[in-house]
């Protein structure tokens, strides 16, 4: 056994220093690595958002799209006044992904040259809406969420209007852009 | 062979006194089967880490491979419907084997001086646990990961000034899909675990540093009448000693924690191979008719949400999680008093039991059978046309009858008794309060309904 220094030896101050010297040491490391690893992990995600406001709210999980239109179909195939279900192949851009994905929409015609695209996700928390013909009313089976055909809330707990896209008539072709969600 | 190995690390590294002062330290009388919750716990996160380890080695964490390769675990690798069944079955367990644990703890107030800091670190590990269950059951990518998945984030886009970059740091962007998958995989095999670990080590060196709390008394220790003027650490030390002096070895406890655990792995191996592991179609983001459900421990959460209502929803359900994990967490600071009896903490004990109650009623609640949104096939001419139209018009999304149907609103199963036709006719058609108006409704549909209402007695 090595003799230990007696108790009156040891100066506290000098460990204290030596201590603070390590903490700081291991805070600039820490700090140095902690903000582009967060940045690193958030960043991509967060790009071009803002703070919100006090209400926060939900955002359809739909890919967005690469091109700026999107053709949906023809505008002579559609029916005035009763939503439709309908397909569309989009070219998306997800990371490092680039595909097309067939992401669903509500389209209804609204006269002669107007269309409206809706997103087939409730407001509320984004559980898929169904068009019930026979209420003449889009549900939501997750909470009770009731939209009539023009996407307005009449009954539950959605915040807004179901979501829509942009849309262009050309040429008697219709063409979907980009989700308009409300406060961007 | 085993003595002589032993016997030639403890030459070296002299580990057998600390052993031995592990095995055979006291601890109060009373340490029983109430006890045997926390040692559960560890138990099943160990066999969730092993299963975990192990389902890395075939899971392939891609949109376009994900479920595949569960369904090659499931169907293809020996013994995979059992590894899988395992990581599955003993993570529902893991979830009501800490609420017992964290119930015991609260009911014998084991969370007050000096165990305030175990208490805390037990709830962060809650919260990792609900973490990893949030995280895990993506990975699947089945119907009801996805749009668990969907709802999950978007609860978290329900966050007051930050709730946009929480919902994109989840999601990893604004769509739910292969960054979601990717980064999900990535908190639940790294960094939830890592963490996990980090509180585990804490809370058990917390355990074994302080000893287990001794079962509360309805009348304290008598300590003698000097001991009212000690410091409050010296008090507690000496009736500690006191509780130690009457109990047994620690060791004397081990054999219930792991005979416990024996019971608890047969249950999941049981269940394992029995039901194993329930996969949906795979995930499709445009099946409008598919109903989310979340897995059974968020079903309570769910539930709750068909309560709120309004412009302020988002804000409610924010302040309502918050308040939560701050009562969770905080509990300590606020309940300061002494006492640990629960005979003598009657409204610690209404709250426990106000909790217990709301937690279970509410996963029974949503639990039920959820109501269609579209007409189910026409079930026969017996049916009344009315019920048919019932049906049709997806009445029951929200209403109720003879035991079927939402609860958002009334209950109609008595309704005729209640209201006159001439009322239910403007209920229906003008709507009021949360029932929407069905203005459009055709007069042949209507007075069906009206009819198959009215007989409703």
């Amino acid at each position: 056994m090595s003799s230990t220094a007696p108790e009156s030896e040891i100066k506290p101050t000098r460990r204290e220093a030596v201590m603070s010297a390590l903490g700081a040491i291991v805070g600039f490391i820490g700090a140095a690595l902690a903000a582009p690893l967060l940045v690193f992990l958030f960043g991509p995600a967060v790009r071009g958002t803002t703070i919100g406001g006090l209400l926060g709210r939900s955002i359809p999980p739909t890919p967005r799209p690469r091109e700026p239109w999107t053709r949906v179909g023809d505008l002579g195939g559609l029916q005035q006044g009763e939503p439709t279900i309908t397909t569309v192949q989009m070219p998306v851009q997800e990371g490092w992904i680039q595909s097309t994905v067939p992401v669903a929409v509500y389209v209804l015609r609204t006269g002669a040259d107007s269309v409206t695209i809706f997103d087939v996700h409730c407001t509320h928390m984004g559980c898929p809406v169904t068009w019930n013909h026979a209420a003449g009313r889009f549900l939501c089976p997750c909470h009770g969420g009731v939209f009539n055909s023009d996407g307005r809330v009449l009954s539950g707990p959605p915040p807004r209007p179901l979501d829509r896209y942009a849309v262009r008539v050309d040429g008697g072709a219709v063409y979907m852009g980009a989700l308009q969600l409300p406060g961007t | 062979m085993w003595r002589r190995v032993v016997s030639w690390v403890d030459e070296r590294l002299n580990i057998m006194p600390l052993w031995h002062g592990f095995l055979d330290r006291k601890v109060p009388k009373g340490i029983g089967w109430f006890h045997v919750f926390g040692s559960a716990t560890l138990f099943l996160l160990v066999l969730q880490f092993v299963t975990g380890i192990f389902l890395t080695v075939y899971y392939a964490p891609s949109t376009e491979h994900a479920y595949r390769s569960i369904e090659f675990i499931t169907g293809q690798v020996p013994f995979g419907r059992f590894v899988a069944g395992v990581h599955l079955w003993s993570a529902s367990i893991l979830v009501v084997v800490i609420g017992v644990h964290m119930l015991r703890t609260f009911v014998y107030g084991a969370y007050k001086y000096p165990r305030e800091a175990t208490w805390i670190t037990g709830a962060v590990l809650l919260l990792l646990v609900l973490a990893f269950a949030f995280t895990g059951y993506l990975l699947p990518y089945d119907q009801k990961a996805y749009w668990a998945t969907v709802v999950g984030t978007n609860i978290a886009g329900a966050a007051p000034l930050v709730g946009d970059w929480a919902l994109r740091i989840l999601r990893g962007g604004t769509a739910v899909g292969a960054l979601t998958l990717q980064r999900f995989y990535a908190f639940h095999i790294w960094v939830l675990p890592a963490a996990l670990v980090l509180f585990v080590a804490a809370h058990l060196f917390m355990v074994i540093r302080q000893g287990i709390a001794a079962p509360p008394r309805r009348w304290p220790l008598d300590l003698g009448s000097a001991a009212a003027r000690l410091p409050r650490r010296e008090r507690y030390e000496r009736q500690y000693a006191m509780e130690k002096q009457v109990g047994h070895p620690f060791y004397v406890s081990i054999l219930k924690d792991a005979v416990f655990a024996l019971l608890l792995f047969l249950a999941i191996a049981v269940l394992a191979v029995t039901i194993g592991t329930p996969l949906e179609p795979p995930a499709d983001p445009n099946a409008t008719s598919y109903v989310p459900r979340p897995e059974w421990y968020f079903l309570d959460f769910f539930q709750l949400l068909w309560y709120l209502q309004g412009q302020w929803e988002p804000l409610w359900i924010f302040l309502i999680v918050l308040g939560v994990v701050l009562m969770l967490l905080l509990l300590p600071f606020y309940d300061r008093g002494p006492e640990r009896h629960p005979g003598r903490r009657p409204v610690a004990m209404v709250c426990a039991a106000v909790g217990v109650v709301a937690v279970m009623g509410l996963t029974y609640l949503g639990g039920r059978k959820p109501a269609a949104t579209q007409a189910p096939p026409a079930s026969g001419a017996a049916t009344a046309p009315g019920a048919r139209e019932f049906q049709a018009q997806a009445c029951a999304g929200c209403h109720t009858i003879a035991g079927v149907g939402g609860t958002a609103g009334p209950n109609l199963s008595h309704i005729g008794a209640a209201m006159t036709r001439d009322q239910l006719r403007t209920f229906i058609v003008q709507g009021r309060g949360r029932m929407p108006a069905f203005p459009h409704i055709s007069p042949d549909a209507l007075s069906a309904l009206l009819d198959y209402l009215e007989s409703l007695k």
